[in-house]
């Protein structure tokens, strides 16, 4: 369901940095986006994408955790990557156990972005 | 007859051993006989200071550190009770003991039942039974100043803690800026090919204009977070300067005019006050700083009913300021610790509870001084009161 050719879907709630990230991962590869959990998996509903890339620190009851625990019971097949700004979410994510498949803390390489979804 | 004082509980807990000698025993006893007797009974044991009535009792324990007080109960013009509810107000951490005859007994226990004496001793007592009753009196003595340095690093352990959430939270505030930054740059290397291959359509180069314009503000996001800091660290001492109130405020008031105007009424209700102590600057980064606050404290779309005003009356040499504000109020729980820094009532993720520690800060540097009343949804009134200016200000127009 899920070809190599799917869009990558990025989350994040900060507009300047998620259109900053498609433009440079529209280069590569395609790319879908939402400003939200719900948004996102109404994108995921509709457009069928390789991986989910989500920023952690959404607002509360729908954060970056919620969106990827609805993913992995929805989409299973999608890749779930996370990216954070913040220290303390690391213990998090090291904590969630399958539900991540990949992190990346905020700033990152954008090498680093495209190694992590090639994998 | 020898009466025996009723045994000490031993202690369950432990203690590292504990050189008596380190701790003062202050006795207080009218008949100087009894003194002497004392300090030669105790006196290798313990470090033993004697007082001959409550007034020099208290010179005694406003000078050294005392860690038991021994007093006769009746003594002339006062009890030992007496004396003992004076340091309890005073030297809590004080192990406070009365020496009572039988027929001063009633009194005795009506003390130990207010909670103004620890424990009281029957006379007359034997040497041993005091000795033990003066070295559990100094065990709790040293386990109460232990629990209060544990309580003190627990404290600030807490703190440290406050301090870490805020550098953890500045760290999220500057990874998106920064993340577009270094990608808009990075899209801007690779599409108008100063790395590899050039290859500038026109598309391409379109997309790397706005691609300049997100780096840009990117920047600016970072400029402005490290503006806010450098505020925030900026020093609070004096600066010895002077400054007239008036200007201050409206100087504070047109820096922040067109974010109050959203959202309140804002009334300056000011008389001619003396110059007063403060760096011009200062003043107006505190004024800024509860304008700031007040207007943060107030619901949105209620601009016409919503009100912030700002007092300047003269107080003593100098002036007082109040800035009150109709908003939500400040918690009872909370009111006690808004001084206190990175202690914060707002959700914003700019806010980083810097701005009333740093207000703080610079008042008491200025030697003034600054509180708040608050009731809960009817507002909050900070004043702050500062001193008179031994010089006017120099500045240009200062009159």
């Amino acid at each position: 369901v899920t070809a190599s050719t799917a869009p990558i879907l990025v989350v994040d709630d900060n507009a300047l940095f998620l259109r900053s990230l498609i433009r440079m991962l529209s280069l590569k590869t395609s790319v879908v986006s939402a400003t939200g959990a719900t948004e996102a998996l109404e994108v995921l509903r509709q457009t069928p994408c390789r991986a989910v890339i989500t920023d952690l620190e959404m607002p509360p009851g729908m954060d970056g955790f919620w969106l990827l625990g609805q993913v992995r019971e929805l989409f299973p097949e999608v890749r779930r990557v996370v990216m954070s700004g913040s220290p303390s979410l690391s213990r998090q994510i090291a904590r969630s156990g399958d539900l991540v498949h990949a992190s990346l803390p905020k700033p990152f390489d954008y090498e680093q972005l495209l190694a992590i979804l090639d994998t | 007859m020898w009466r025996r004082i009723k045994p000490v509980e031993q202690s369950s807990m432990p203690l590292p051993p504990i050189n008596y000698r380190e701790f003062i025993v202050l006795y207080v006893d009218d008949e100087a006989a009894n003194l002497t007797a004392f300090r030669y009974s105790f006196d290798d044991e313990f470090r033993v200071l004697t007082a001959g009535g409550a007034e020099e009792a208290l010179k005694i324990l406003s000078t050294e550190s005392v860690a038991v007080l021994l007093s006769d109960q009746r003594m002339p013009g006062t009890t030992g009770a007496e004396l003992c509810a004076c340091v309890r107000e005073r030297y809590p951490d004080v192990v406070r003991m009365v020496v009572s005859a039988y027929s001063d007994l009633a009194a005795a226990l009506d003390a130990i039942n207010r909670g103004q004496v620890t424990r009281y001793i029957l006379k007359p007592w034997r040497e041993d039974d005091m000795a033990g009753v003066l070295r559990t009196a100094i065990e709790a003595f040293h386990v109460g100043r232990l629990m209060r340095s544990l309580q003190t690093r627990l404290l600030q352990s807490e703190q440290q803690a406050g301090a870490q959430a805020a550098f953890s939270k500045v760290l999220h505030e500057l990874s998106n800026p920064m993340g577009a930054l270094r990608t808009n740059i990075q899209y801007g290397v690779d599409v108008l090919g100063l790395k590899g291959t050039p290859a500038p359509e026109a598309s391409g180069l379109d997309e790397a204009r706005h691609a300049l314009a997100d780096a840009l503000e990117g920047a600016n996001a970072i400029k402005a977070r490290i503006e806010l800091f450098r505020a925030s660290g900026a020093p609070t001492q004096s600066t010895g300067k002077s400054t007239h109130l008036g200007r201050a405020v409206a100087s504070a008031v047109a820096i922040v005019r067109g974010e109050l105007r959203t959202r309140a009424q804002l009334h300056v209700d000011e008389v001619p006050v003396p110059a007063v102590a403060i760096d011009p600057v200062q003043a107006s980064q505190v004024l800024v700083n509860l304008l700031l606050n007040a207007y943060e404290a107030l619901p949105e779309g209620a601009a016409v009913s919503n009100r912030i005003t700002v007092r300047v009356r003269p107080s003593g040499t100098g002036a007082l300021v109040e800035v009150e504000d109709t908003g939500r109020g400040i918690p009872a729980d909370l009111i006690g610790q808004i001084f206190t820094p990175f202690v914060t009532l707002k959700e914003d993720q700019a806010n980083h509870g810097l701005g009333l520690a740093i207000v703080r800060e610079i008042i008491e540097a200025a030697g003034g001084s600054i509180s708040v009343r608050s009731q809960q949804g009817r507002g909050t009134t900070f004043f702050f009161e500062l001193p008179g200016a031994a010089e006017p200000p120099t500045d240009t127009g200062a009159k």
